[in-house]
């Protein structure tokens, strides 16, 4: 494993500008603000995919968004819903949809812990696409950059599984560790 | 005086609240200590973060992390401790008392028909360890959330007897805390268990994975093989959320039992830097210590 140090800090708006991903580089730290979503199951993703293919429209517009692979606890509040609490889960646990979803909804970040398989690299790059890093452990750190969840979808089979749409201001650190040139931090990991 | 119902259901809450919403003070100490030795500046800035993320959580009263883990209870029970209630009743009420409040997310499903609604206790959850203490005139309950990363990557294995057994142990042990890797979520807090059967070697892990990190074994050779690993594990170059550093172990805990002439069993059981856990003594009088 390579030793690096840190590399720049940037604060970045989504929907995230293309170039500005892949002026990113490992070790950068960055910080989040606007829209994002928070999936963290596998059959989520899947959904997303097969309701694209068969032409249905979807309730949430994915297009160009970064992607939080973070378990969300939220409470519906006079028609409202606040977060309680969120934080990274491991990714490699979506490696076999992610390239498809990457391509089909031109994802620009992806935000998990653990980094993620070649094929997903492979997707990354094609795209415009890194990987950031969340520490593990930090709720409250991650919790406090979600400004509001603005919508909730796809809670059939049990709210703890929804997709959540967050509005993020001030979102990180997160931790670039795949950039689009290919390059990686750490090992890339399996399993939860 | 018997303990009564409501002072065990009290004492359950507040354990499972603070194990969910801090990180014990000696597991701060090793995480302060090994910012100041860590020669990697990435993570050092990863366990500051941690740290403070940890302050922050106690100050708000809130969870550490999202995976607010398994539900386990190490009891020590007195054999003279009176209790006037259903003990493993009482501890599933506290964790769903705590759960319903805040809330917790419900996590945990059905091995094999997992389309249904997820729990938070129920179907043998919260997990309830239970051992005696001869004479003693209180229960001693130790409670940690077994969060799903570090457990997953914890493995049991059972070899017949090599001729270096020690090496054995050794490789065992290093090859658990490569193939984890970040998922983890290091640096970890390694517990080991050698010997007893099946059941007992994973037991001896865990048991070990929740001792004080400052605590060697009493026994100065397992002592010094727990300083040897320690340093071994630390050198894997896996670091803090498997990014790089020194800083991939905060301790090595092993425990010991004797086993069958036919059977070499290990377990490992890994803890993630939060390495949430809270302890509690309730004596017959109703006095309550927290350890």
């Amino acid at each position: 494993m390579r030793a690096i140090g840190m590399g720049k800090e940037v604060r970045l708006r989504t929907p995230l500008d293309e170039s500005a991903v892949r002026d990113l580089s490992i070790g950068d730290i960055v910080h989040l603000d606007g829209k994002a979503f928070a999936i963290a199951y596998a059959f989520q993703f899947q959904r997303a995919l097969d309701e694209l293919k068969g032409g249905k429209p979807l309730p949430m517009d994915l297009e160009g968004s970064a992607i939080l692979h973070f378990p969300t606890c939220f409470k519906e509040e006079g028609g409202r819903w606040r977060i309680v609490y969120f934080g990274p889960t491991t990714s490699s646990k979506f490696n076999k949809v992610t390239p498809e979803f990457i391509r089909a909804f031109k994802i620009r970040a992806i935000v998990g812990k653990g980094g993620m398989d070649d094929a997903v690299m492979a997707a990354m790059m094609e795209v415009g696409c890194a990987f950031l890093q969340a520490i593990g452990g930090c709720a409250v750190i991650y919790t406090k950059g979600v400004e509001e969840i603005t919508n909730v979808y796809w809670q059939e089979r049990h709210w703890t599984y929804a997709v959540v749409e967050l509005k993020l201001r001030d979102f990180g650190p997160l931790i670039v560790t795949m950039d689009v040139k290919g390059r990686r931090l750490g090992k890339e990991e399996r399993g939860p | 005086m018997p303990i009564t119902r409501e002072l065990l259901f009290d004492v359950a809450v507040e354990l499972f609240e603070r194990a969910t919403r801090s990180v014990p003070s000696d597991t701060l100490e090793a995480l302060e200590k090994a910012l100041k030795t860590e020669t990697n500046e990435l993570a050092r800035y990863v366990l500051a973060m941690m740290l403070k993320n940890a302050r922050m959580a106690s100050e708000s009263n809130t969870v550490v992390c999202q995976d607010t883990g398994l539900p386990t209870f190490f009891l020590k029970i007195g054999t003279d401790v009176e209790i006037e209630a259903d003990v493993k009743k009482v501890l599933a009420e506290a964790v769903e008392k705590v759960s319903l409040e805040f809330p917790y997310r419900a996590a945990f499903v059905h091995p094999i028909f997992r389309d249904s609604a997820p729990l938070i206790v129920g179907g043998g959850i919260p997990i309830v360890i239970c051992d005696t203490l001869p004479r003693a005139d209180f229960i001693e309950i130790a409670m940690s959330p077994q969060p799903s990363g570090p457990e997953f990557w914890s493995r049991i294995e059972m070899i017949s007897p090599p001729s270096d057994p020690l090496g054995a142990v050794k490789g065992f042990v290093l090859e658990t805390v490569n193939r984890a890797g970040g998922a983890a979520c290091p640096p970890m807090v390694v517990g080991v268990g050698l010997g007893g059967d099946m059941g007992e070697v994973a037991k001896l892990a865990k048991l070990a994975s929740i001792r004080p990190i400052n605590e060697r074994n009493p026994d100065p050779e397992l002592a010094s093989l727990e300083e040897e690993m320690r340093a071994l594990l630390n050198g894997t170059g896996i670091g803090p959320m498997g990014l790089g550093g020194d800083t991939t172990v905060l301790a090595v805990n092993i425990e010991v039992e004797y086993c069958m002439k036919a059977w070499l069993p290990m377990a490992v059981c890994l803890r993630c830097w939060t390495n949430r856990r809270a302890r509690a003594r309730i004596y017959n009088d109703g006095r309550v210590e927290h350890l």
